[in-house]
């Protein structure tokens, strides 16, 4: 980012080669529709090369990325009457933890084809709360850790955590036959 | 679990880590959506023009190449025109001197019967000379013509005196001068020498006196920066009239105005952690101009 800021042209590519996947799946999954998840992926790439100029190392590249992702995501979720799946805290939203089975191991069953199992992944993610949704999402597709998911998401290390962790746990709950 | 490692709370359930790979690899099998080309394109091309917008600004900011030789080439101009201007005021004294000089010698030649004619014959003689000492040669007029003033009416006239005397009186004149302008230089550096040492001990006193008032003032300066909002109670009350909104206000706009509030009470500290942190959150925004400072 410092090289492209600096006039490097191919620093840009560079970047968006790298990061162009995992921020579209992110968006995708997170809106539920490929037309919003286009615009806004579009968007938050303005945003970049907007504030190529002024970006100053605060944080790591994909911290800040995801930071401006999130904003955006909460802005559309804002204009589209959805915000309050986004202010609803994790461990509030959940109660209790819930008492999800451990997966049978072992069980004949398990001969599910594993395309059908990675499909319903898919549906139980998007049927996660929206909080635990983005934790998830931004372990798994940006690498961040939990710490980076608390500075991206504008929330503490604990609540990252927990969201994460209680993400794990409901879709190991919908994926009861896993493993 | 990713980078955690601290234990988890008690409240979150447990997930073993084989599974948290499994459901992340399945993901990843599952999950292949991509960005459309288009938008791809789209998007590096806009990074492309950015940067190209930003080149065409700097090579129209660029000057072009002998700009760099303007200031070497005005104080070669300079220069020139002082030289010339210079070299034509001396001519233009010189002239003027010999222009005087021989007006002088005309009015001076019919008082001159009977001295020969040696002296017309002389002064040409010296003439390149003089020409040299032209300064030189107005103060021996100078003094000739003192001299002609304080002559006794007895004596014959020093006007008389052959004008190659001119120089040597000059010479003593100068001397005389010079001598007098050493001596006024080493009455200056005594006058000088003694004001110094009759300083030095007051000197050393006042350093020691200003080093007291200096730890006195800083530790006034400590002393006063706490009892400055004591002893400005209309500050004080400026800074406690802002009413300040939760740290971090919810929207860009409403942090913005608590930060811009906090300057204007004075607490800048407080202002530009502020802003690093709305930084932080808000990395894409676009600082207005006035809280640019403040980084």
């Amino acid at each position: 980012m410092l090289a492209w800021r600096d006039g490097e042209a191919s620093a840009f590519e560079v970047i968006y080669a790298r990061h162009r996947s995992r921020l579209f799946r992110y968006l995708l999954h997170q809106c539920g529709r490929r037309e919003q998840a286009d615009e806004m992926f579009q968007e938050i790439w303005m945003s970049v090369i907007r504030a190529r100029s002024a970006y100053e190392v605060t944080a790591k590249f994909t911290t800040w990325l995801y930071r401006i992702a999130h904003n955006r995501l909460i802005d559309g979720f804002r204009a589209r009457g959805r915000l309050a799946e986004f202010e609803v805290d994790a461990a509030d939203d959940e109660g209790d933890p819930p008492d999800y089975p451990a997966p049978a191991s072992g069980q004949p069953e398990r001969l599910l084809e594993r395309a059908q199992l990675a499909g319903r992944l898919l549906a139980a993610i998007e049927a996660l709360p929206g909080p635990q949704r983005e934790a998830f999402l931004l372990a798994t597709e940006g690498g961040l850790t939990v710490e980076e998911i608390g500075n991206a998401t504008g929330t503490g290390f604990e609540t990252a955590k927990s969201r994460l962790r209680y993400a794990y746990a409901r879709l190991r709950g919908e994926l009861g036959d896993l493993q | 679990m990713t980078g955690s490692d601290r234990p988890p709370g008690p409240e979150v359930p447990e997930v073993p880590e084989s599974t948290i790979s499994e459901l992340q690899a399945l993901y990843r099998e599952a999950a292949q959506a991509e960005p459309d080309a288009m938008l791809d394109r789209n998007i590096l091309d806009v990074a492309r023009a950015d940067l190209r917008g930003v080149d065409e600004a700097r090579a129209r900011r660029q000057p072009p190449w002998w700009r760099g030789w303007l200031p070497a080439a005005s104080a070669l101009a300079i220069a020139l025109v002082g030289l010339s201007l210079t070299w034509r005021v001396m001519d233009q004294q010189e002239r003027d001197l010999r222009q005087e000089m021989q007006a002088a010698e005309a009015v001076r030649a019919p008082s001159l019967e009977g001295a020969g004619s040696a002296a017309p014959t002389q002064v040409t003689a010296d003439a390149p000379l003089l020409r040299d000492a032209a300064p030189v040669a107005e103060l021996g007029r100078r003094a000739e013509s003192t001299a002609i003033k304080e002559a006794p009416p007895g004596l014959p006239k020093p006007a008389a005196a052959p004008a190659p005397m001119a120089p040597a009186v000059a010479d003593e004149a100068l001397q005389t001068s010079g001598r007098a302008e050493k001596e006024d230089l080493r009455q200056r550096r005594d006058a000088s020498a003694a004001a110094a040492a009759a300083a030095s001990p007051a000197r050393q006193a006042g350093k020691l006196e200003a080093g007291g008032l200096g730890s006195a003032s800083s530790s006034e300066t400590a002393a006063d920066s706490f009892a400055r909002p004591s002893a400005s109670p209309a500050a004080k009350s400026v800074a406690g009239s802002v009413v300040l909104p939760p740290p971090d206000a919810a929207t860009p706009e409403a942090w913005l105005k608590q930060i811009r509030e906090l300057r204007a009470a004075g607490r800048s500290a407080e202002a530009a952690q502020s802003l690093a942190r709305f930084r932080a959150r808000y990395p894409d925004s676009t600082l207005p101009d006035d809280l640019l400072k403040l980084k």
